[in-house]
């Protein structure tokens, strides 16, 4: 795909593809558009909230040249970082940014070295008009569909107060947005400068979090569209950024409310971790156990176990804990056939039978039989008779 | 364009100079820029005389002063420029005539609406 930069500005067709009403634009990062109900909305203005190394960048490079694989005009606008190093970066992760027009208005390092200081005017009143100017300029040449402007904390030190730059920051996202641009940009909120009120610009927000049990990214506001609530986890990896989001925690409560559900089962565990792809299993499911018994509905836990007999174990995956009563299910060998035996381990606030019965699966449905008292060894899967001499 | 009033600018910093000349000149005004003393005495003996002075103190000794009385003896109206409040730099600028002095970073717009007021009609 070669394709020069003069060639995509000079092609217009695709302009209108992009409008259609319920047209939503791809963010390129594998699970996020699952958690902004199939992905961003066009011409409007996302914010991207994150401390640094969170993947604000990365989002924002998958963001673009997803654009630039279906030919949508692109524009990576950088207050800070390079254009030299962006590419670098970007093609370490294996981005290509064929396509890709950078406008890169950070100080150079002549800035520097020949001490082009100033105190006569404040940076406001010097540096805002041709920084306007270069990105006025990019844009109606340009005309981008995708707009990347990375960060949106420079603006603020070039605003002679808190109300000049709301108000410049909101015209500036207008502008794009009356373009044609879906804009994402970047803000880096630390207690110095908080940057709340771009939250309030914003017509979405998804902030991005290096949390010690991992990294989180979670979508706190989406006009015109809902969106998966929540921490969903996040990846950084060789090939940028990938989101595994809370899609069956989510359903479920869904389900539970709207459908007014008494009795949720889950079968089984084994399934619902390799719908978690890995995380934390564990707290996911007290979640949801905590969840479920708040509003009064009883939770099914199946657990298959690995052996089919062998030494016994509750659960696996450290999961016994979580629930309020275990019942289990167990294959034993008796008399060279294999039988099944069901049992009570576990039940909080009350007595049960201690001993095993039998069970058969018939076409009537389960039977339970008599306990199976005169043997031992049934939790080991091979009972013998009590009283019977080895042969 | 109105006929074009010359303003006689002093910086020792020349990026100060630099956007000082500029911004004046984009409203209109004929800059006469000035990087040091003997640039100014230059500026001074030129034709048309000098309208306004802009003196920004920083960078110069207190030879800077005896412009200041070269400047009030011919009646040209000027302003000084200080890079921070000081009682005593204001108490002496206006001793020798000038007109006000403006903290640094200046307000491009009050500026500009100063250098107005104070050309002459």
């Amino acid at each position: 795909m070669a394709r020069s930069k003069s060639a995509e500005t000079s092609d217009p067709t695709h302009t209108d593809a992009a409008d259609g009403a319920n047209h939503r634009l791809s963010t390129g990062v594998t699970g996020l558009d699952e958690v902004l109900d199939g992905g961003l909305l066009p011409r409007s203005a996302y914010l991207l909230r994150g401390g640094p190394g969170c993947g604000k960048t990365t989002l924002g490079l998958h963001f673009l040249t997803t654009g630039t694989r279906s030919k949508e005009r692109v524009l990576y606008i950088s207050l800070s970082e390079p254009e030299g190093q962006l590419r670098r970066n970007a093609n370490g992760l294996g981005f290509n940014l064929e396509g890709v027009t950078f406008l890169d208005l950070g100080p150079t390092s002549e800035y520097f070295s020949k001490s082009e200081s100033y105190d006569i005017f404040s940076p406001s009143e010097v540096e805002q008009e041709p920084l306007t100017r270069q990105i006025v300029q990019a844009v109606e040449r340009l005309k981008p569909q995708r707009v990347f402007l990375d960060s949106t904390t420079q603006f603020r030190y070039l605003s002679t107060d808190t109300f000049q730059y709301r108000k410049q920051v909101t015209s500036f996202l207008r502008f794009l947005v009356n373009h044609g641009a879906t804009v994402l940009f970047t803000s880096e909120g630390t207690q110095e400068t908080p940057d709340d009120d771009l939250k309030f610009m914003a017509d979405g927000v998804i902030e991005l979090a290096y949390a010690p049990e991992g990294r989180t990214l979670s979508v706190i506001k989406f006009r015109g569209s809902s969106f998966l609530p929540g921490d969903h986890s996040m990846r950084l990896g060789a090939d940028g950024m990938a989101v595994y989001p809370k899609i069956f925690s989510t359903k479920i409560r869904r389900d539970v409310e709207e459908q007014h559900r008494r009795i949720v089962m889950i079968d089984s565990i084994a399934g619902y971790a390799l719908s978690m792809r890995g995380r934390d299993l564990t707290t996911n499911l007290h979640a949801l156990g905590m969840y479920l018994k708040s509003v009064g509905v009883t939770l099914l836990l199946i657990n298959e176990t690995e052996n089919i007999t062998g030494e016994f174990r509750a659960t696996d995956g450290n999961v016994s804990y979580l629930s309020d009563n275990i019942v289990f299910l167990r294959y034993l060998e008796l008399d060279g056939q294999m039988r099944k035996a069901i049992g009570v381990l576990k039940k909080r606030a009350g007595d049960f039978e201690k001993t095993l019965r039998e069970i058969e699966i018939t076409r009537y449905g389960l039977k339970v039989g008599k306990p199976l008292t005169g043997l031992r060894g049934i939790l080991g899967g091979t009972p013998e008779i009590i009283g019977a001499k080895p042969a | 364009m109105p006929d074009a009033r010359r303003i006689l600018a002093l910086d020792h910093n020349k990026r100060n100079l630099a956007l000082l000349a500029e911004f004046l000149a984009k409203a209109g005004h004929t800059v006469t820029a000035a990087n040091s003393l003997p640039e100014m005495d230059a500026a001074l003996q030129g034709d048309p005389p000098v309208d306004l002075a802009l003196i920004d103190l920083a960078g110069f000794d207190s030879r800077v002063w005896e412009r200041c009385d070269r400047l009030r003896q011919r009646h040209i109206p000027f302003l000084v420029i200080s890079p921070q409040h000081r009682v005593d730099l204001e108490r002496a600028s206006l001793s020798r005539g000038a007109k006000g002095m403006l903290v640094k970073p200046l307000s491009a717009k009050s500026l500009l609406g100063l250098v107005q007021s104070l050309l002459p009609a």
